[in-house]
């Protein structure tokens, strides 16, 4: 199995390396991906927005933000487990509305924080925090509704009481409940990008605006890969930790 | 342990469906549950015996009828109940206060040495089960109910937890086991009921002292055969019975 997964690794690798060489190689020596920009132009614009547009700064709040934000908002639901675990049970209607929302653009809602609240970082902070704990609303609603019955029955025998009965649901549901983190950590980075882009203040979305308004296409693209790098070791991280803390299935 | 006995009197179980229709599962069940033995409640599937079971444990209410008991029941139902968050030990120290040596020695007891620290996802229905009675034997339950336990495990397994069932009700354990299984409650329980079908109500009742004798070889014996062959009987006729009215 291990070796299986280190061969479909390599192979990855490989499928991602031809790619590069063959847009080095199309980008550079012909005209047939004039719609991209050149490879040397992509490689001098990455070197360029760490002076021209202050990238590790800017780069260093989106970042703050989001780690700190869904680190935040993870704390919350952890803490308040006890107290979601019994309203969910008992009113399994309730998040019908978080439901719905889960369909509404993501800038509907970076706009909409955008008005209510001043540019700050910590607003942006809050806004994530917001954000995330109303999006993990719907998995944690759904994972509350496929409770094991014998932990719960098992449970009920030793007459534990309603606070141990819930940190038992809660335990159950963990792994159900942070299932799909590393989709939600990538709909959190939209969002910020966006809150950013709006707010034309600080973080990788001003850079984008930025970008955008000197028409600087190729920052346009080497920040787009920068991100999607930066994305992808998050994904890696989160899902090794949520690994090593939930274990079980 | 204790040497109270659990008495159920004309108890009766009604659920409603969503359209308020009202479902009675179970029927002036009456039954004397004596501690130190071994006591099966045979029925086939979804008679209302796993309803029974939690009543007596406390789980469920009953509708009408008496249940009395004041003795320390815990449940133990077909899936596994242990918690795969916590290790062996952690699970059998969930919710009991016991002392190290008292600790090891039900570890030995129901043969989880040398697991102590392992977590049991990923483990056999059986290991996970044997975690489940030490957390119930820590906890000093008065009945043991056995739900239904034997049904997902494996031949080998089975065997060796049947024995092991045998093995605690002999130094005065007390089982409630509800099980489908006929063979499985001639050789574990020395006193039977046999429930019909929904309602489920009591329709007969054996004693079976013999059991506590029963090795794995007194299956193949004809003693053992003609009494499986009269519950299988019973269960045909009150079957049949059953199909009969439906068809009607």
């Amino acid at each position: 199995m291990k070796e299986f997964k280190i061969e479909k690794k390599k192979n990855i690798f490989l499928i991602y390396f031809s790619f590069l060489l063959l847009y080095i190689i199309l980008g550079e020596l012909t005209p047939i991906l004039n719609f991209l920009p050149k490879p040397q132009i992509l490689l001098d614009s990455f070197f360029s927005l760490w002076t021209d547009y202050n990238l590790l700064a800017e780069l260093g709040i989106t970042t703050f933000t989001v780690y700190v934000g869904i680190f935040l908002g993870v704390l919350i639901l952890e803490i308040t487990s006890g107290v979601l675990v019994k309203f969910l049970s008992s009113n399994k209607y309730s998040l019908e509305l978080f439901k719905f929302l889960k369909y509404f653009p993501a800038f509907f809602f970076a706009i909409l924080f955008s008005f209510w609240f001043p540019v700050s970082i910590i607003a942006q902070l809050v806004f994530v925090v917001l954000a995330f704990v109303s999006i993990m609303f719907v998995p944690i609603q759904n994972a509350l509704k496929n409770v094991n019955e014998s932990y719960v029955d098992s449970a009920l025998s030793y007459k534990v009481s309603e606070s141990k009965l819930s940190k038992i649901i809660w335990k159950d549901s963990q792994p159900k409940i942070y299932s799909n983190l590393n989709r939600i950590h990538y709909y959190v980075w939209t969002l910020v990008m966006i809150f950013e882009y709006i707010g034309t203040f600080n973080g990788v979305g001003s850079v984008y605006y930025n970008a955008h308004n000197y028409n600087d296409y190729a920052a346009f693209f080497s920040l787009a890969v920068l991100i999607a790098f930066l994305i992808w070791i998050g994904d890696s991280l989160i899902i090794l930790i949520k690994n090593k803390l939930i274990d079980w299935e | 342990m204790s040497n109270s006995t659990i008495k159920l009197n004309k108890l009766g179980k009604n659920y409603f469906d969503k359209i308020g229709n009202k479902l009675e599962v179970l029927k002036n069940v009456s039954a004397e549950i004596y501690p130190n033995k071994i006591t099966a409640f045979l029925a086939p599937q979804g008679s209302g015996k796993s309803s029974l079971l939690k009543i007596i444990a406390g789980i469920e209410t009953h509708s009408n009828g008496d249940l009395i008991c004041n003795s320390k029941v815990v449940y133990i139902p077909s899936e596994p109940s242990s918690f795969p968050w916590l290790t062996v030990k952690e699970n059998i120290l969930d919710e009991n206060n016991i002392s190290n040596e008292e600790l090891t020695s039900i570890i030995k007891l129901v043969g989880l040495k040398g697991y102590e620290d392992h977590k049991p996802d990923n483990r056999s229905i059986g290991f996970r089960f044997r975690i489940s009675l030490a957390k119930a034997i820590a906890y000093k339950a008065d009945f043991i109910i056995l739900d239904e336990v034997f049904s997902l495990m494996s031949s080998e397994s089975k065997v060796e937890l049947y024995e092991l069932i045998k093995k605690l009700s002999k130094e005065g354990f007390s089982f409630i086991i509800g099980t489908s299984n006929i063979t499985e409650a001639l050789y574990l329980a020395s006193e039977i009921y046999l429930l019909s079908a929904k309602p489920g109500e009591i329709i007969s009742k054996i004693d079976n002292k013999e059991s506590e004798n029963y090795t794995l070889h007194s299956i193949a014996e004809e003693k053992f055969i003609s009494k499986r062959n009269n519950i299988e009987n019973i269960f045909k006729k009150e079957y049949s019975q059953v199909f009969a009215k439906l068809t009607i």
